[in-house]
């Protein structure tokens, strides 16, 4: 695998993680945003 | 080693200011987050000592009692968040590239932002103590409705703990990032250093843990200014609520400024006992256990609140059910000691004396952790002794340990021995000093976050000054020794430690700017740890 490779796979990663992180916090926000 | 050699040749580095604000390499990078860390260390120390001055005697001496309350506050969120995780994360970027063999983390540049965002937010918050009113003064808890009460501070500290929070999971991101894609070939996830497996699992409770906390101030925020009431019964809110959102996330926290300690520790006793780590397989699953289970335990902290009966017996079995995981982990601790042809470096003095210490604070953890006799201690100053043993004599014992174990791999010289005992021996008396007359402060009822107090308390308080006044000036040693040792001393070998096994004791000390542009070959021996 090239460095070019390495650096996809890597921000793909980080990619899904951030989005994990943010939905955490939109979905904790909103669910009780709408009791 | 050829390829070792080769990076040293090429060993060229930015000069300047530049190499600092634009760093992406992950060594600068991790020096910038320990010098951070340390200076943070004295900004929070000395709130401790304008703390422990207010308590010396019983009645009102140097502080008035709104500015002692932000005093205990912005303490609490300079050690934990400016203090312990910084340091952590810093060890983590020196030492994670280095340990499983790779040039550098996944994500460079943004590495130099999470860092770069740090002094950003605490200069956010610390600007708080020069304003009209003062700083926050509700607790690091920030309970609503006392911390709505906050002046002007309250949006400076909700925005100062988003930034932390988006420093910390770009941080966590960085490092799953490089455990998972940048390995060098032979370096499989059971053969990793224990300490980069505790960063893995620290950085998934971070994911997890701290967009909680940024939505539950975030509700704070607009419940203050926006007119909701997620907080607030008069509008159809909970002001509970606001605590089963702030544990939800702050016992993770605990762990989060705990696990890697544990990793610290998994490394310097086998280094110094001469023998690999006792169980190292469960010691990965002991640390993934303690990991998961501190996401239902909670309700401990809030068992005065009113919860159900049935709630606070689970929420009381989940907590003893941690110290099961944890006993895995010091029995074996103490088993790669056993027999062992120890020698007793600073490092491992420290080591050794988080594994007794940290222990008293688990257990005194346990006590916390029964119901009833919870609703004796709580808010009394047991749990401030209790809390400062996990914290103190736990988590920033191991992070010196750290510090002395790995200096000579960071400035290629060997710290003063005899100054490194010294520094250990005065840290431990006094911090016992400082924190075990609190058990017996709470235990009497002495309740925290409090200016006066009762003249029966007046006695175990005086020692408890006296213990925190030496600790900070003992902490003046470390800063000297550290700064001695950057400058100069005896040359430090590759492999400092006759006993230490791992991949980052294979590149030269100081470490080169640049290592491991060629992967390294994994031999079994390398690894034996």
């Amino acid at each position: 695998m090239n460095d070019d490779d390495i650096s996809k796979k890597n921000r793909k990663l980080a990619f899904i993680l951030a989005l994990v992180a943010i939905s955490f916090y939109l979905v904790f926000v909103l669910m009780h945003s709408f009791q | 080693m050829s390829s070792i050699a080769h990076d040293d040749h090429h060993d060229h580095k930015p000069t300047g200011l530049k190499r600092w604000f634009f760093s992406t390499n992950h060594k600068d990078i991790g020096t910038l987050y320990l010098i951070f860390a340390l200076t943070m260390f004295f900004v929070g120390g000395s709130m401790a000592m304008i703390i422990r001055a207010e308590l010396f005697q019983p009645g009102l001496q140097f502080v008035d009692p709104q500015f002692y309350n932000s005093m205990v506050t912005v303490h609490a969120l300079i050690m934990i968040f400016g203090a312990v995780m910084p340091a952590g994360v810093g060890l983590a970027n020196w030492m994670i590239p280095l340990m499983i063999g790779a040039p550098d983390m996944a994500l460079p540049r943004m590495n130099n932002m999470s860092f770069w965002i740090l002094p950003f937010a605490f200069a956010l918050l610390l600007s708080t103590l020069f304003m009209e009113g003062g700083g926050p003064a509700g607790g690091w808890t920030m309970y609503p409705p006392l911390v709505l009460q906050t002046g002007n501070a309250f949006p400076f500290l909700i925005f100062a703990i988003h930034f932390l929070g988006v420093s910390s999971i770009m941080g966590a991101i960085n490092i799953i990032a490089t455990v998972f894609n940048m390995r060098a070939p032979g370096m499989t996830l059971m053969k990793m250093p224990l300490f980069v497996w505790t960063w893995v699992i620290t950085s998934f409770l971070l994911i997890a843990a701290l967009p909680v906390l940024a939505g539950g101030v975030t509700m704070l925020l607009t419940d203050k200014y926006f007119g909701t009431s997620f907080f607030d019964a008069a509008g159809g809110g909970d002001p509970v609520l606001f605590q089963h959102i702030f544990w939800f996330f702050g016992h993770p926290e605990v762990y989060i400024l705990a696990l890697p300690a544990f990793g610290i520790v998994s490394q310097v006793i086998p280094a110094f006992a001469r023998k690999p780590l006792f169980g190292y397989a469960s010691m990965v699953y002991a640390t993934a256990s303690i990991a998961i289970l501190s996401f239902f335990v909670w309700a401990h902290h809030m068992f005065t609140v009113g919860l159900p009966i049935k709630g606070e017996l689970f929420f009381m079995y989940a907590t003893m059910l941690i110290a099961v995981p944890t006993g895995v982990k010091v029995f074996n601790w103490v088993a790669t000691m056993w027999k062992g042809a120890m020698t007793f470096e600073t490092p491992m003095l420290f080591s050794i004396a988080f594994v007794i210490l940290f222990t008293i604070g688990g257990f005194s953890g346990l006590m916390l952790g029964i119901t009833p006799v919870d609703f004796q201690y709580h808010d009394t100053y047991f749990v401030v002794a209790h809390f400062h043993y996990v914290l103190l004599t736990g988590a920033v014992f191991a992070l010196m340990s750290a510090v002395y174990y790995w200096l000579p791999k960071w400035t290629g010289y060997m710290y003063d021995e005899r100054l490194g005992k010294i520094h250990f021996w005065l840290s431990l008396i006094s911090s016992n000093v400082l924190f075990f007359p609190q058990h017996f402060l709470g235990l009497a009822g002495m309740p925290r976050r409090i200016p006066d107090y009762n003249i029966q308390f007046a006695d175990f308080n005086a020692i408890s000054s006296v213990g925190g006044f030496a600790y900070g000036l003992t902490q003046l040693l470390f800063v000297y020794i550290v700064i001695k040792c950057a400058l100069g001393g005896k040359k430090a070998k590759p492999r400092v430690w006759e006993g230490a096994k791992g991949l980052e004791w294979i590149v030269p000390s100081p470490a080169p700017f640049h290592t491991f542009e060629t992967p390294p070959k994994i031999t079994k021996e390398m690894l034996d740890y």
